[in-house]
């Protein structure tokens, strides 16, 4: 990762299961060690040796929403999402093969964009 | 007599004429393989565990009449005789189609369906056959006249009076014969044997010394990258390069079962399906915790990268007894298998194969151990009969 952001993850099983959906923690802050509540990140992961990637497409959780509120309108169809203590989750990943594996991680947030890397074996 | 144990602190397997030693991670692959576990349960369908809906579907899964000209049954290719497939290349029903009939044995512990996963239950899956005419030519419709005519005590039994609406009728049709496809499982094999005596008394000689060196081979080569687990097949879509000859269409497998489980009414988010699901609404997105409904469908990627050319791993239970092999039935025997896996002939028509697999140029004499290692996962006591039989 740039030097915007620290970013620290987690899985909800662990160790990552084979072969079975798991979802990704993230925990963004800033260099400082404050969370970014504000932010996005995305989570994608692959196989560099084996050329592919997962089977699966992630899903990022929205985070706490609220109806996002428009001056003037009587209900709104958008949403405002936070995510309280810069906490991300990522539903959906699967590593569907033994070997070595690469998590992605693209970050946007008040400080700009950012990504970073992960591996990890299974 | 050879004998194979497992070693603490070995951290390589050791080959040679006597005594065979397992690494602890061999160990640790090698234990992963037995016992079949029960089976996961199936959400989708609330009466997959009930007696009376297993009985309707024993019935339902051997009559011909769900067939359009009542020539034609799920045992028909999915004969228990045969561990549930029909020993031809391609099936055949009313008409001849393009793939090999798979067996239904680990029907309960899959989350895919067909060759190309385009089905995500057992039940599904099974109304798929029912209205394909070139397998049973029958009909929605035509399984609920028959469900009345041929079936009503046991179908009261498991469901109460008959749906009018015949989709749902075919879906609860579907619904009894998973419940009865969950009766049934591989048997135990000397293999399960094998494994058990490593677990309980730390080695084991029931394997003779070319099957514990086909194991060796089994694990050497990378075999298990995808046939893993106790069914020997991580249930996942692989494209290994099968050559194909165009007759008809190329088959891309995966590539468009992907998209149809989607599409599928009967999919595990359809209306059809037992799991309750929310509609989403925006206005009440959140993080609240728990599990939420069809995470595989939910999550399944249908653009992937490697799904063209991509068809299920078949478990390798029973293997020995179920030929002929791949997903069209054009290779006749397992030794024909490993040749494949040897040279590896051609380039995929489309996408790539497998960037793990290379030639194996296994020997003679290690092709043939494989070959006798993949016998012993044949069941020891013969068929389930107490559930495969014709009634």
């Amino acid at each position: 990762m740039g030097d915007r952001y620290r970013l620290t993850w987690s899985t909800d099983v662990s160790p990552i299961p084979f072969n079975a959906l798991f979802a990704v923690r993230t925990v963004l802050r800033d260099r400082s060690g404050a969370p970014i509540p504000d932010g996005s990140v995305v989570v994608d992961a692959s196989m560099p040796q084996h050329g592919h990637g997962m089977p699966t497409r992630p899903i990022a959780r929205p985070g706490v929403c609220s109806p996002k509120l428009e001056p003037g309108a009587a209900a709104s169809s958008t949403l405002d999402c936070t995510h309280p203590d810069g906490v991300y989750v990522s539903e959906g990943m699967k590593f569907h093969m033994a070997g070595e594996w690469v998590l992605h991680f693209v970050v946007s947030g008040p400080l700009g964009p950012d990504t970073a890397d992960a591996h990890y074996t299974l | 007599m050879r004998t194979t144990r497992f070693e603490p602190l070995a951290l390589s397997l050791l080959l040679g004429c006597g005594d065979s030693t397992l690494s602890q991670k061999e160990l640790a692959v090698v234990l992963s393989m037995s016992p079949i576990p029960p089976p996961p349960g199936s959400p989708t369908n609330r009466y997959a565990e009930a007696p009376a809906a297993a009985a309707l579907g024993k019935d339902l899964f051997f009559d011909k009449g769900l067939s359009g000209d009542g020539s034609t049954a799920c045992s028909t290719c999915h004969d228990p005789a045969r561990h549930f497939t029909d020993g031809e290349r391609v099936h055949t029903g009313l008409g001849v189609g393009s793939r090999n009939v798979p067996t239904i044995e680990t029907a309960a512990w899959q989350t895919w369906f067909f060759w190309d996963g385009r089905a995500d239950s057992a039940w599904a899956q099974a109304t798929g056959p029912i209205r394909n005419p070139l397998e049973m030519g029958g009909s929605a419709e035509g399984v609920r006249a028959r469900v009345i005519d041929a079936h009503g005590v046991a179908w009261a039994s498991a469901f109460g009076p008959v749906p009018d609406d015949p989709m749902v009728t075919l879906a609860l049709a579907g619904k009894a014969i998973e419940a009865f496809e969950r009766t049934i499982s591989p048997g135990r094999s000397r293999f399960d044997v094998f494994v058990e005596e490593l677990r309980t008394q730390g080695g084991s000689s029931v394997l003779t010394e070319a099957e514990q060196h086909g194991l060796e081979v089994f694990l050497d080569s990378g075999c298990t990258n995808c046939h893993s687990g106790p069914l020997f097949s991580d249930m996942g879509f692989h494209n290994i390069g099968v050559p194909q000859v165009p007759k008809g269409g190329m088959d891309i497998g995966r590539a468009l079962g992907a998209t149809r489980v989607q599409e599928d009414p009967y999919n595990c988010l359809g209306t059809y399906s037992d799991v309750a699901v929310t509609p989403p609404n925006a206005l009440t997105a959140t993080d609240a915790p728990g599990p939420k409904p069809c995470p595989e469908l939910r999550f399944l990627d249908a653009s992937f990268d490697d799904w063209p050319l991509a068809f299920k791993t078949p478990t390798l239970r029973n293997v020995a007894l179920t030929a002929p092999y791949m997903h069209d039935g054009s290779i006749a025997t397992l030794r024909g298998v490993v040749e494949l896996y040897n040279e590896l002939p051609g380039t995929p028509l489309i996408g790539h194969r497998e960037l793990t697999l290379v030639p194996l140029h296994l020997t003679g004499r290690e092709s043939d151990a494989l070959v006798a290692f993949l016998a012993t996962l044949t069941e020891e006591d013969g068929l389930d009969s107490s559930a495969g039989a014709a009634p």
